[in-house]
């Protein structure tokens, strides 16, 4: 038994050697030391502006994380290039209640549920499916690179019946057939917010968030032919007075099946 | 291999031709042919608002065949989850063959091609398994070689693409185990993982990229030892560099120790187990998020709760980050003529578990169950649980629930055939929806039939009622149950993972059936 059992133990003992050996040689290879963790990346050379769309929630935890990628974003590229929308929606987003100004509205729900989101945060760039924030930065960075196809030109004017907006949308390369959609955005926005380390902190300034769309949830139908222009307006649009109108914004895009064309913002006249 | 549409139905055609010559040389005592079919259907109430899905009817179907030869084994698994029960992942959705495979066996050496099933160890390297209650099959398409050339020595090697879903992840894992007997006492293993994941860019700020390593190793050593009543365990792992999602794309290696004793006679048990891990999530996508494609399982150091009110709050392993965590059993039975025994005897168990981190307790439990048989017809289950559970933690909100969980469980048999159980339950807590009242009757009719009706009402907050009934029928190798209620939004653990599970509302109807 002695002898069986020595055998055992010697051949054991080759092979765990030879794991170990080979273990460490393939664990030494993949080492990766702390000067080399970076690698630098030119700025994008930018052919176009983005869009993102953030799926967030005021009882979502990780979503001011998501908030600062965004952040970083638009201050490196700026506010007129990268155009956030925090749509505030899902089981995470908030609505008034009596003690607490809430966020979340009926049509964001309706986007949070076309897009079939199972969690949050979570994102899309351009209307190219769901994302999650660590690759936003990659997305866009490959999005501002792409040639744009059509321009837009908006105005956003405040007046006694309410809001009028008009869009100019001309086609720079070949037929666009998609839709035009309009939506109010109000900025730094004081509610409160889930933080990462699980505290509500009550004064935190929500940025970008959705407030309606102006020409229905979807947006309209439009057609424009390679180098003409199409105009759209939309006159009288209720703000609600509860929005602050000297922080709001229109974000106008053009988007088809293949995602969002082409994205614009304009501040609110009076 | 996922198999969907023109593919998958050649599959299936193949292996029924196989089958039907298989059948024939089952007379001939050549070939088994074995399966099982598994079907969970929903058919949603039309004002259920909860609804996430329009559609009313909703089903969990899969469909299991297995050819079994001398020396040749084949298998394969349809599953239709077009319109899936509630509470999955939205990529659960689908139809297709995910699963198909071939093993040989000769002599002592074993080779499996296709879809496969694997752990190494406790799975803190590696495990590759199937819960359909969570949603998780994280099965590998590849190869692997299990070779026992002698009595307690076993090695294996694999290597495939892991599934997630309706596709495979483009990483390859690859991996290597040995385990040896040194005697009836005395077990060693070690194993070796490897993850091969092309680069991928991803920005650390606006002007830098991650310098992402595409090698992930991962390794253990373990050790076991038995002698009579005791038992002892031990197991390390480690885990090199893995920037990933789950880590905040951080660089440091993940490690893991855990030890396990126990002594169990004479009617006297004890169990004391200790775990430590950090940075220890291991999966097959970098990026990814949820509950797919880890290729490791951390053990799970909560017992798994039978009792609805105890199981409210479940505990789900923290992968990517740190966890201490320590559990202890002591179960004695009494014996039957003495005092505390009684004429029948009376079993008492005391648990306790505790998770936390850096001072921060995750979770911790401490509960006292005594069983006692006070007639031939007559036996009564008590439980006393003090929990405290960290919702932050777990769900992202909510905060420390703490709360006190008494339990009365009793079976009568009425006559031979004739049995009525009974539970009630209460929490009481301050957090949360505050507390809960919960009250089942089960009648079982040996040996078919079973009915059951349980209510479910938060005392708390919401004041709601969650009602249901079901009717059960089990005959040889199948099994139907039908049921109406409606059920709470919460989420669903098992073995350390858990999913989001809304409210729903409607009747059931499951079948099962092994042949």
């Amino acid at each position: 038994m002695i002898p069986k059992l020595y055998n055992r133990i010697r051949k054991a003992g080759r092979c765990l050697t030879g794991l170990s050996v080979m273990a460490w040689l393939l664990v030494s290879c993949s080492y990766i030391p702390e000067s080399e963790r970076l690698i630098p990346v030119l700025p994008a050379s930018v052919n176009r502006n983005v869009l993102i769309e953030d799926f967030t929630g005021q009882r979502c935890m990780n979503c001011p994380t998501a908030s600062d990628i965004i952040e970083g974003l638009v201050r490196e590229y700026g506010e007129e290039t990268v155009v956030p929308v925090a749509i505030h929606s899902g089981p995470l987003g908030f609505v008034t209640n009596e003690r607490f100004k809430g966020l979340k509205t009926v049509t964001g729900d309706e986007y949070f549920a076309r897009w079939e989101s199972d969690h949050q945060p979570v994102g899309m760039i351009d209307r190219k499916g769901l994302t999650d924030y660590p690759v936003w930065g990659a997305k866009v960075y490959e999005e501002l690179q792409k040639p744009s196809t059509v321009d837009i030109a908006v105005s956003a004017h405040v007046t006694d019946s309410g809001l009028d907006v008009a869009a100019d949308v001309t086609s720079l390369d070949g037929e666009v057939n998609g839709r035009l959609q309009l939506w109010v955005v109000e900025d730094s926005v004081t509610a409160f917010q889930m933080m990462p380390d699980g505290t509500r902190k009550d004064d935190y300034v929500h940025r970008h968030v959705f407030r309606a769309a102006v020409n229905g949830t979807w947006g309209e139908d439009i057609s424009v032919r390679k180098g003409e222009t199409v105009s759209r307006r939309h006159e009288g649009f209720i703000l609600d007075d509860e929005w602050n109108k000297g922080r709001m914004y229109v974000v106008a895009f053009v988007y088809d099946e293949s995602g969002v064309l082409q994205v614009v913002r304009k501040n609110l006249s009076h | 291999m996922i198999v969907p549409g023109r593919i998958g139905r050649l599959a299936v055609f193949c292996l029924i031709l196989f089958s039907s010559v298989a059948l024939n040389a089952r007379e001939r005592g050549r070939v088994r042919l074995v399966g099982s079919i598994q079907s969970d259907i929903l058919f949603q109430d039309e004002d259920d608002d909860a609804a996430t899905d329009d559609r009313q009817l909703l089903s969990n179907t899969y469909v299991d065949l297995m050819l079994y030869g001398r020396h040749l084994d084949a298998g394969t698994r349809i599953e239709y989850m077009e319109h899936p029960l509630p509470g999955y992942e939205s990529d659960f959705k689908g139809w297709g063959v995910p699963s198909l495979w071939v093993k040989g066996r000769l002599g002592t050496t074993e080779v499996t091609a296709g879809s496969f099933y694997e752990q190494f160890g406790s799975g803190m390297v590696l495990r590759i398994y199937e819960n359909r209650s969570l949603g998780i099959d994280n099965s590998l398409t590849g190869g692997r070689i299990v070779v026992r050339p002698a009595k307690g020595f076993t090695a294996k090697l694999l290597s495939g693409r892991q599934r997630r879903y309706w596709s495979l992840n483009d990483s390859w894992v690859s991996g290597a185990d040995l385990e040896v007997s040194l005697g009836p006492s005395i077990t060693l293993g070690g194993s070796w993982v490897n993850k091969y994941e092309k680069d991928e860019f991803i920005l650390a700020d606006e002007r830098h990229r991650f310098n992402l390593p595409e090698y992930v190793n991962a390794w253990d050593v373990r050790g076991s030892w038995n002698n009579g009543p005791w038992s002892l365990s031990v197991e390390y792992a480690g885990k090199s560099q893995d920037p990933s999602f789950d880590n905040g794309y951080s660089y440091g290696k993940g490690s893991a120790a855990f030890v396990s004793g126990s002594f169990s006679r004479s009617g006297m048990s004890i169990l004391l187990q200790g775990k430590r891990s950090e940075n220890m999530s291991f999966r097959s996508k970098r990026s990814m998020t949820g509950i797919s494609s880890f290729i490791n399982y951390m053990p799970a150091f909560t017992h798994d709760q039978t009792y609805a009110l105890a199981a409210l709050y479940p505990y789900s392993t923290q992968m990517a980050g740190g966890e201490l965590a320590w559990q202890t059993e002591i179960g004695y039975n009494f014996r039957r003529n003495t005092v505390l025994g009684g004429k029948y005897g009376m079993n008492l168990k005391v648990d306790y578990s505790h998770i936390g981190w850096e001072e921060e307790t995750y979770y911790e439990d401490l509960g006292i169950l005594l069983s006692r048989k006070w007639s031939n017809a007559l036996k009564l289950n008590v439980m006393y649980m003090r929990q405290r559970y960290n919702m932050t933690v777990v769900q992202g909100h909510g905060g420390m629930v703490d709360s006190d969980i008494y339990i009365l469980d009793g079976k009568i048999q009425v006559f031979s055939g004739f049995s009525l159980r009974t539970e009630l339950q209460y929490l009481n807590t301050d957090n949360d929806e505050g507390d809960w009242k919960y009250g089942l009757v089960e009648l079982s009719l040996a040996p078919h039939w079973m009915f059951s009706l349980a209510d479910m009402y938060n005392a708390g907050v919401t004041r709601e009622h969650y009602c249901q009934g079901s009717v059960s029928f089990s005959k040889g190798a199948h099994r139907v149950q039908l049921g109406y209620g409606r059920t709470r939004a919460g989420y669903n653990c098992s073995g350390g993972v858990c999913r989001y599970v809304p409210e729903t509302k409607g009747v059931t109807v499951s079948y099962n059936c092994s042949f």
